[in-house]
């Protein structure tokens, strides 16, 4: 009887494995287990045993079929996985190249002003907004920047006509309205709809009256930053100057501030800037952007109190950190977006 | 502008610095440096002009020659030996004696000796242009055709050396536009003493003068706040002095006679712009300082031509136009060669006013350049009074006694109560009162203990830009030196404010655009109003109003162009890409010009851009920018599935192909999407189809408030889902049958203790057993409890229910 048993045991495992589809397996199961099997035929001998061997012959009977069973399961999950496995089709040639396009790129001055913001932010400073158009109350007066100063001039500053009205563009008179000749505007938006204490960037469109060439755009990108509280002093300018730079250049890198003029500061500086590693420019005194303490007449006109607030104000050309930080070398790149230049800024 | 070392000499002793010394000084100033540029011969006692007699080849060297040079009208001639081959006997040239110093490249000195030279002594060294600093030619000796006497000092030969540093200064600091500003600026730098000029004219002043050129100054308008007119009598024009012409180029300008060169002399000294007429000119020996009349006409010197508007300020005699004041002379004036009396005027011109005019007339004089940056009032005396004293040193002839004089300046000094706590509050670092008052003070301004605390500060008229404490802070931290400020800790602290949600939604668009294989753009956000007139309907009230270029001139309604010239683009430099988008600002202008300016974000993809492929994939549809502007609504936080978009109808889309919703007065926003029109494609010269979609927002849209998101439960039984087919129109919408079969199972459902989960459209079929003109969609109906696995039989009694409704409008596919 027990070499009976063994028999279909390792006949079943013998059969198994040249089972090409489900009927197959169960037909070898049949073979065994079925009505008609092998060991249904064994089991039904049993009454025609000795009595005291009817038990040992069922239990071994009984053993059998338990092994046999789960490798039937096995022998039908194995052809149901070769099965959806045939729809993997041939085996690829790995190293054959990708077919959809790669992952696209963001533009290097969308880089560079999110590398900025993100360097801000850690500062505690968020982003401001405001319009690409403006007026020259905000774009100039407001800024101490009287009527008669050079940067008002038509040659300079795109105007818009005098009959313009713009629906979503507040006027503070019966001023023109105009392409904004810098970010420094937003200062403006932003204390009065926020007041003070405020810590901003913003980053956006400028526009000047310039001739296309290697270095010059007709509209080109700036960030500006503004921080007004009690007590910002001349220290927490150049901290802040020197936090910029050598996050953005390392910590090699200076900053030296050098007395110049503009309305809005007082007193107003240009920022040179010095690392290593930059090429041809490294260890140069690198002249960046300007900078300054908030003018006192720039408060009184957002009616903050001078006596109260103070702060500093700068704006940094995108285009200008991003053609130092990439060597890119006419700044006419950004705008003809040939993808050749556009593709080489992968790095988010 | 350009000034000159020899000449801030004059006034700042600067022999003890170096040009790099200064070349530093002047930017940590403020006084930007454009360039440097040294020319002339250095200082070089004992090297002369030497004669060479006779050249002998040297015994022990092939290459060197031993000469026998007269280096003085009474010696006997030396020896020197020489290497340069291009002289012979007769020519005369340099030789540096023995002591004599020689320039090197590094900026140090060479030493001349007597020596030997392979065994022959050498007594001195003849030069080359290079060996004396003047210019780099090393060719060969520096013969000297104009045969100067022999043993005259080289000095004599050529000009002196002088530096010329060209400044560049801002706007705030016309008080720098001469040499005695510059030089004052340095005295302070560097703790010098600062010397002007002494003035010997004194003249009485009189508004009525009698017996002078002239009787009469009057001042008709508010430009002109301060006129003195000077008379000198019996010059006689000729050329200048050297020392004067010398200076007069070193500052880059030409030397005209001696009179004009007096007056350029003077302003280049003082700042003041001067003006000298020929009194014979003077009609009605007077002047009168007069707004012009509208086209009104004048001739400048220049000879042109200009015609003026009621904006310019002119000087005038009794009967006419004699100048354009603070801008330029008039021809009818101007001094002459047989001139032999002069008015010279001096005064202080509104500076705006001047400005104004000059660039409006396009004359960018030197004086304009001053005049505009505003001149120092008390230096319209100083310079008047300088400018006779020259002039009778130069011209000869005699002033008169009397000066007449008009109105008076209309700034004078100031005092400014400050504190030096003030100073440090501000600097955020101490610094004393000693440093304080020693800065001031060397800037020329005085200062007074004005009780325990405060300091008063005098400002002099000559700083039209110091008149508030902090502007004495400024002046303190520009001498102290800005370089010195110490670092500090950066201090942050948190913040509750968020980014604009502006800035945050191009932030996703464009990570989300990008990683759907697209590169992003920037296009210029000015446009060519022709181009932008044939797609855009209302672009004549978006022109600037002076644009820089026509093909500039407008201001751009969408983004689809600009994206549309970076594939034609691409295309044609054979570049392979899948699309590309950008995110911006447009401006939109309704029928009655009022303009909205909107946020944008614009993508487009090309069909294929020809890039050939080892296997193929789906080119883009319809369906593949109808999604991506759902994704794009979705982080703008609207839901678009609730939408219902209609067929769009514009220039730049093709009809049929593409589908727009919203508007952005209403909504708030606007998109478009589908294919751009095949005919403006191939009008721009692209021959592929492009994709694209555009969405377009008030700002105030992304900064609505989107609302928490909120947990909701979900079943956890079975849904029973049964297929609809409906046969329809071809042209019926497919989004409005669902939505009213939807209704209709959710009317039918109601009350049965289950829901409608969802109705999906899953076909859509043309053809066999479809009649022409007709097409069959087939919808999945999904009913769900939240309590129960449903029965087949309840189910069912729904469904059919649903059928019979929907049997009743369509005819249902069986």
């Amino acid at each position: 009887m027990e070499d009976k048993i063994n028999a279909i045991i390792a006949r079943v495992e013998r059969e198994l494995p040249k089972a090409v589809q489900a009927s197959d397996v169960a037909a070898i199961s049949a073979s065994a287990t079925g009505p008609n099997g092998d060991l249904t035929a064994l089991m039904k001998l049993i009454p025609t045993l000795d009595k005291s061997e009817r038990p040992a012959a069922g239990k071994l009977i009984n053993a059998a079929k338990r092994k046999i069973e789960p490798m039937i399961l096995a022998a039908y999950a194995e052809i149901e996985n070769r099965k959806m496995a045939a729809a993997l089709g041939e085996k690829p040639d790995i190293s054959l190249p990708n077919i959809d396009a790669q992952r696209g790129t963001l533009h290097p001055l969308t880089l560079t002003i999110r590398k900025i913001c993100g360097i801000f932010k850690k500062a505690g400073f968020t982003v401001a907004e405001a319009g690409d158009l403006e007026t020259e109350w905000f774009c100039f007066d407001a800024l101490n920047t009287p009527a008669d100063h050079p940067a008002r001039d038509a040659q300079d500053t795109l105007f818009m006509p005098r009959e313009t009205k713009v629906a979503n563009i507040s006027k503070h008179g019966d001023e023109l309205y105009l392409l904004r000749s810098h970010t420094s505007s937003v200062q403006i938006r932003a204390m009065l709809k926020e007041g003070a204490p405020i810590r901003i960037v913003a980053p956006g469109r400028a526009f000047r009256r310039d001739t296309v060439d290697a270095t010059h755009s007709a509209n080109f990108h700036q960030i500006e930053c503004l921080y007004i509280d009690k007590n910002v002093r001349l220290t927490d300018l150049k901290a802040v100057l020197d936090y910029l730079f050598k996050s953005l250049f390392g910590n090699s890198a200076k900053t030296r501030l050098r007395p110049s003029f503009f309305p809005f500061t007082e007193p107003s500086f240009e920022v040179d800037f010095m690392t290593e590693n930059l090429g041809k420019l490294s260890n140069k005194w690198i002249e960046i952007m300007g900078c300054g303490m908030v003018d006192p007449n720039v408060l009184k006109n957002v009616g903050l109190d001078p006596e109260i607030w103070s702060g500093y104000a700068f704006g940094l050309g995108v285009e200008r950190v991003a053609m130092l930080v990439h060597s890119i070398d006419d700044i006419r790149h950004f705008y003809a977006n040939d993808v050749r230049f556009l593709k080489q800024f992968q790095n988010r | 502008m350009k000034v000159s070392l020899n000449w801030l000499n004059k006034y700042v002793d600067l022999s003890d610095l170096s040009i790099e010394q200064i070349s530093e000084a002047l930017p940590m100033l403020g006084l930007e440096i454009e360039s440097v540029e040294t020319t002339g011969l250095k200082s070089m006692p004992k090297v002369v002009v030497g004669e060479i007699l006779s050249r002998q080849q040297h015994p022990n060297a092939d290459k060197l020659g031993v000469c026998e040079v007269k280096v003085s009208p009474d010696a006997a001639p030396i020896q020197i030996v020489c290497g340069a081959t291009n002289y012979k006997p007769g020519d005369r040239v340099p030789v540096a004696l023995p002591g004599a110093a020689l320039p090197t490249p590094d900026g140090g000195e060479f030493q001349i000796k007597v020596s030997q030279l392979r065994g022959v002594q050498s007594n001195g060294m003849m030069c080359s242009a290079r060996e004396l600093g003047l210019g780099s030619d090393h060719s060969g000796l520096l013969i000297l055709e104009s045969r100067p006497e022999i043993g005259t000092p080289i000095n004599e030969v050529f000009p002196d050396s002088d530096t010329v540093f060209e400044i560049e200064l801002t706007a705030n600091r016309g008080d720098c536009l001469s040499h005695i500003g510059v030089a004052r600026e340095l005295a302070a730098r560097f703790g010098k003493k600062l010397t002007k000029p002494e003035l010997k004219y004194a003249p009485k002043y009189s508004e009525k003068p009698e017996g002078g050129l002239i009787d009469a100054v009057e001042l008709e308008t508010p430009n002109c706040p301060l006129y003195i007119a000077s008379s000198i009598k019996g010059v006689k024009i000729g050329p200048s002095p050297d020392w004067m012409r010398r200076s007069l180029e070193a500052a880059g300008m030409r030397s005209i006679n001696n009179v004009v060169d007096v007056t350029n002399y003077v302003m280049l000294e003082y700042g003041q712009p001067l003006h000298a007429f020929d009194a014979r000119d003077l009609r009605g020996k007077k002047i009168v300082v007069r707004q012009a009349k509208d086209g009104e006409k004048i001739q400048t010197l220049d000879d042109k031509t200009h015609t003026l508007t009621s904006e310019a300020t002119l000087i005038c005699d009794a009967e006419g136009p004699i100048g354009l004041a603070g801008v330029m002379g008039g021809l009818n004036s101007e001094v002459k060669p047989d001139t032999a009396n002069i008015v010279l005027e001096s005064a202080y011109f509104n500076h705006g006013n001047v400005r104004a005019t000059s660039r409006k007339l396009s004359i960018n004089s030197d004086a304009a350049y001053r005049f505009s940056r505003d001149v120092d009032p008390q230096g319209v005396f100083d310079a008047s009074r300088r400018a006779v004293d020259l002039m009778l040193e130069v011209a000869g002839g005699s002033a008169e006694e009397i000066s007449c004089v008009v109105g008076k300046a209309p700034r004078g000094d100031r005092n400014i109560d400050i504190s030096v706590e003030y100073i440090n509050d501000r600097l955020g670092f101490e610094v004393s009162e000693n440093e304080v008052s020693e800065i001031f003070k060397n800037l020329g301004f005085s200062v007074e203990k004005n009780g325990q605390e405060t300091l008063s500060v005098t400002v002099p008229s000559f700083r039209s830009d110091v008149d508030r404490p902090i502007d004495l802070v400024e002046e303190f931290i520009r001498l102290y030196g800005s370089d010195k400020i110490p670092d500090a800790p950066m201090s942050a602290n948190a913040s509750t404010r968020d980014d604009d949600p502006l800035f945050t939604f191009f932030g996703n668009a464009a990570d989300y655009l990008a990683d759907s294989g697209l590169n992003e753009c920037q296009n210029y956000t000015l446009r060519d109003s022709s181009e932008q007139e044939k797609t855009s309907p209302n672009t004549k009230f978006l022109k600037l109003s002076n644009p820089l270029a026509s093909d500039q001139d407008c201001l751009r309604s969408t983004l689809l162009t600009g994206l549309l010239d970076v594939v034609k683009l691409n295309l044609s430099n054979g570049n392979c890409f899948k699309g590309f988008f950008e995110n911006g600002k447009i401006f939109d202008s309704d029928s009655a010009g009022e303009i909205l300016e909107l946020c944008s974000t614009a993508f487009v993809l090309t069909e294929d851009c020809g890039e050939r492929k080892w296997a193929e994939r789906q080119k883009p549809d319809f369906f593949t920018v109808k999604s991506a502007m759902f994704d794009l609504l979705a982080i703008l936080g609207v839901d678009a599935s609730r939408l219902n978009f209609s067929n769009l109808d514009d220039p730049m889309w093709e009809s049929g192909y593409a589908a727009s919703f919203g508007s952005v007065k209403r909504e708030g926003f606007r998109i478009k999407f589908g294919a751009v029109k095949v005919s403006e494609l191939r009008r721009l010269g692209i021959e592929k189809l492009v994709w694209g979609g555009e969405l377009s927002f008030r700002d105030d849209v992304v900064s609505r408030k989107r609302k928490t998101q909120k947990y909701e439960p979900f079943s956890q039984f079975p849904a029973a889902v049964r297929d609809l087919s409906v046969i329809v129109d071809s042209s019926k919408s497919a989004a409005e049958l669902c939505s009213d079969i939807s209704k209709i199972a959710k009317s039918k459902s109601k009350g049965k203790g289950f829901d409608v989960e969802s109705v999906n459209l899953f076909d859509v079929y043309s053809g066999d057993g479809v009649p022409e003109g007709m097409k069959s969609l087939a919808f999945a109906i999904s009913f769900r409890s939240p309590e129960k696995t449903l029965l087949t039989e309840e189910v069912n009694e729904v469904f059919d229910a649903v059928c019979a409704e929907v049997g009743k409008k369509h005819k249902l596919r069986t």
